[in-house]
């Protein structure tokens, strides 16, 4: 492999040449800082918390070493996994905005938009509410069956004679999430208070139960749906100029299109299923990241990813450990930083343009 | 080719199988000091005489373990108006009992902070059933049980008192309750000609919850009658058309108001002349028989709640309803 840096980009080629990736060095240098930042603030967030324990013996705990029996369940069941749970969260909600964004070529698209939040949590109200006794277990199943739902029947909606139309597709996501989101409210109004009251704990987005078995879970999902999308990428990537100019560029335009709202609709739903709907993620991630660093799709998606990770472990961290023992729900503070986030994105941009 | 190996081999098969169905499931087997405990998420070997406690839900679990004096040292606490309380037993018993009692808080009760509770090294943790799904991680603290959610009032402090091997403290309050109840019957006569009504009023309507905790138990314990309309509501809560008020009637009406959130009787009988004002037609407000009661002391989970409520209904009724009214 050789590696040849050309402006602003660094080019590496197989030994014949028959394979040369382009790396843009804005991008790759984003990229790192992001990385840095985020192995910094998981180290905050694995140090910190209401059971006291020394960075020394958090340390000593990960490479395998037992301090107490009290501090390996601390770090390894409790900090650990919920960490990498909002990483993995952060990243798949984040793809998704970005997938979504690019295949209804509108920058407001965000899981929320197209139904798959609304329809995880009506059913997960449902099951809280009105039928109790059923096991809490069921909850992410639950949540997944209605997200995928609503997904299936906004897309089957949309759908003319002549085949999916985007504006279609966000204004029956707009109604139809506006329709559920009505009946949820109904059941937290008429439904038992406390019963409600857990199941809004749910709606604020927390990742306070996450355990290993939810990571493995968004990791052995990850593993399918992100290959998928980056497979995708180049055809994504021709998306951006319209579905014309790409069918001009020969690329299977109904086929990736459809594809990758398929795995947009996925991603959500499987984060949103264990922990609840994280508002903003979505939204905001790709445009940040477009705004740091403009590149391609593969690495617009990979420092989206990125960005959406830090997001949700900086709130996490924060809602557990600013006001502890109080856990204030990742998703409240995911817009609290989001949103001013975003304003500023988005006056800097007007800026720009000006 | 012999086929003697495969009959041996299906016959074992056979017998493993028939015995997986008929061999009845082994009980947990605990270690000393520990018992098997069934519950919603299964079975679980738990402290014959746990010594740390940690409740998640404060109104429905620890308060009322605290109240027959169970060692409760951690429990969800609610924050309202930058005030963290312990629902149930602050109001009931006083701040200062819950500060002497050593409780500490574990986060709110909805979303638990599960460090702090393993910070308090407790030796079992309770869950409610809608919180089934925290039982995995909790279990990794301490031996958990998750408790059912709907279960009739005193058969849950039964079974409370049991998981905290208080059985003996729950007959004793228990026996002292029946005896106070019996005395109350006998000194009203004839509870059952007296109609208890209870109810709330809000904007979209009145409010009746069935089964509402101590005050509910109380009434149906000392025979009180109740309007048509109330025996026949099931369910946790219900809202009803305001079209319907005068089915609420009855000799004795009670409503409730929480001084916790503020509200005062001032407040609700201004609040209620303005989006009901015919509440005042009833006759047993006309009759000036219309009473409040503070409502997280007498719907309370324990026997303090129970007492109150009692003694609180005998003062409203007694002398007042000579037989045959």
């Amino acid at each position: 492999m050789r590696a040849a840096t050309h402006a602003r980009h660094l080019v590496l080629r197989s030994p014949r040449e028959r394979v040369a990736l382009r790396l843009p060095l804005r991008a790759m240098l984003v990229l790192g800082l992001l990385l840095v930042a985020l192995l910094a603030i998981v180290s905050v967030s694995l140090a910190t918390g209401s059971y006291g324990v020394a960075l020394g013996d958090v340390l000593d705990t990960l490479r395998g070493a037992t301090v107490s029996r009290a501090i390996d369940n601390v770090v390894w069941e409790f900090r650990f996994p919920r960490t990498l749970a909002a990483i993995l969260v952060g990243a798949m909600m984040a793809m998704s905005g970005a997938a979504l964004q690019n295949a209804t070529r509108n920058g407001l698209a965000d899981p929320s938009l197209v139904g798959v939040s609304q329809g995880a949590a009506l059913a997960v109200v449902t099951l809280t509410v009105v039928f109790p006794d059923v096991s809490g277990n069921l909850r992410p199943w639950a949540a997944f069956a209605g997200a995928i739902l609503v997904a299936m029947a906004v897309q089957g909606l949309s759908r003319t004679k002549q085949g999916g139309s985007t504006i279609r597709f966000i204004l029956m996501g707009i109604g139809l999430s506006a329709f559920i989101s009505s009946i949820t409210s109904a059941m937290m109004t008429y439904g038992d208070i406390d019963r409600a009251m857990a199941a809004l704990a749910w709606l604020a987005g927390s990742i306070n139960a996450a355990g290993w078995h939810d990571v493995w879970t968004l990791l052995a999902w990850l593993a399918v749906l992100l290959p998928m999308l980056l497979a995708i990428s180049r055809t994504m990537s021709a998306l951006r100029f319209g579905e014309a100019a790409a069918v001009g560029l020969g690329a299977p335009v109904r086929l990736v299109r459809n594809l990758q709202l398929a795995v947009a609709v996925a991603l959500a739903a499987i984060a949103t299923s264990v922990v609840g709907p994280l508002g903003f993620v979505g939204l905001i991630a790709p445009h940040a990241a477009q705004r740091l660093a403009p590149a391609g799709m593969a690495m617009h998606l990979i420092l989206t990813a990125c960005i959406g990770a830090l997001l949700v472990v900086l709130a996490d961290l924060i809602g557990r450990a600013a006001f502890a023992p109080i856990q204030i729900p990742a998703g409240l503070l995911t817009a609290l930083i989001g949103v001013p986030l975003f304003v500023a994105l988005l006056l800097r941009s007007r800026a720009t343009t000006h | 080719m012999p086929l003697r190996p495969f009959a041996t081999l299906a016959l074992l098969a056979t017998a493993t199988l028939a015995a997986l169905f008929v061999t009845p499931a082994l009980a947990l087997d605990c270690e000393a000091g520990f018992r098997a405990f069934t519950h919603l998420a299964g079975e679980t070997c738990i402290p014959e005489q746990p010594q740390r406690i940690v409740a998640v839900r404060s109104d429905s679990i620890a308060t009322p373990l605290l109240d027959i004096g169970a060692p409760v040292i951690g429990a969800g606490f609610r924050t309202d108006n930058g005030v963290a309380y312990m629902r149930g037993a602050t109001d009931i018993f006083g701040a200062e009992f819950v500060a002497a009692a050593g409780v500490q808080s574990i986060g709110d009760p909805n979303t638990p902070d599960m460090e702090a509770i393993a910070a308090l090294e407790p030796d079992l943790i309770l869950l409610p059933g809608w919180q089934a799904d925290l039982a995995e991680k909790a279990s990794v603290i301490a031996p958990t049980v998750v408790i059912h959610d709907n279960l009739p009032f005193l058969e849950h402090l039964e079974v409370l008192a049991d998981i905290a091997g208080m059985s003996g403290a729950y007959e004793q309050r228990l026996a002292g309750y029946r005896a106070r109840i019996e005395r109350i019957k006998a000194q009203l006569g004839d509870p059952s000609a007296i109609t208890v009504s209870r109810f709330d009023i809000a904007e979209t309507g009145l409010w009746y919850y069935a089964n509402w905790g101590a005050v509910d138990q109380v009434i149906t314990d000392i025979g009180f009658s109740r309007p048509a309309i109330q025996t026949e509501t099931t369910g946790s809560r219900a809202e009803i058309s305001f079209e319907l008020m005068p089915e609420f009637d009855g000799d004795i009406l009670i409503s409730s108001y929480a001084p916790r959130f503020g509200q005062t009787v001032p407040f609700f009988t201004a609040q209620w002349d303005e989006i009901a004002p015919f509440w005042r037609d009833l006759d047993g407000v006309k009759a000036d028989n219309h009473y409040w009661y503070e409502r997280d002391v007498w719907v309370g989970y324990t026997f303090k709640s129970l007492e109150t409520a009692a003694d609180g209904l005998l003062l409203l009724t007694q002398g007042r309803f000579p037989a045959g009214k």
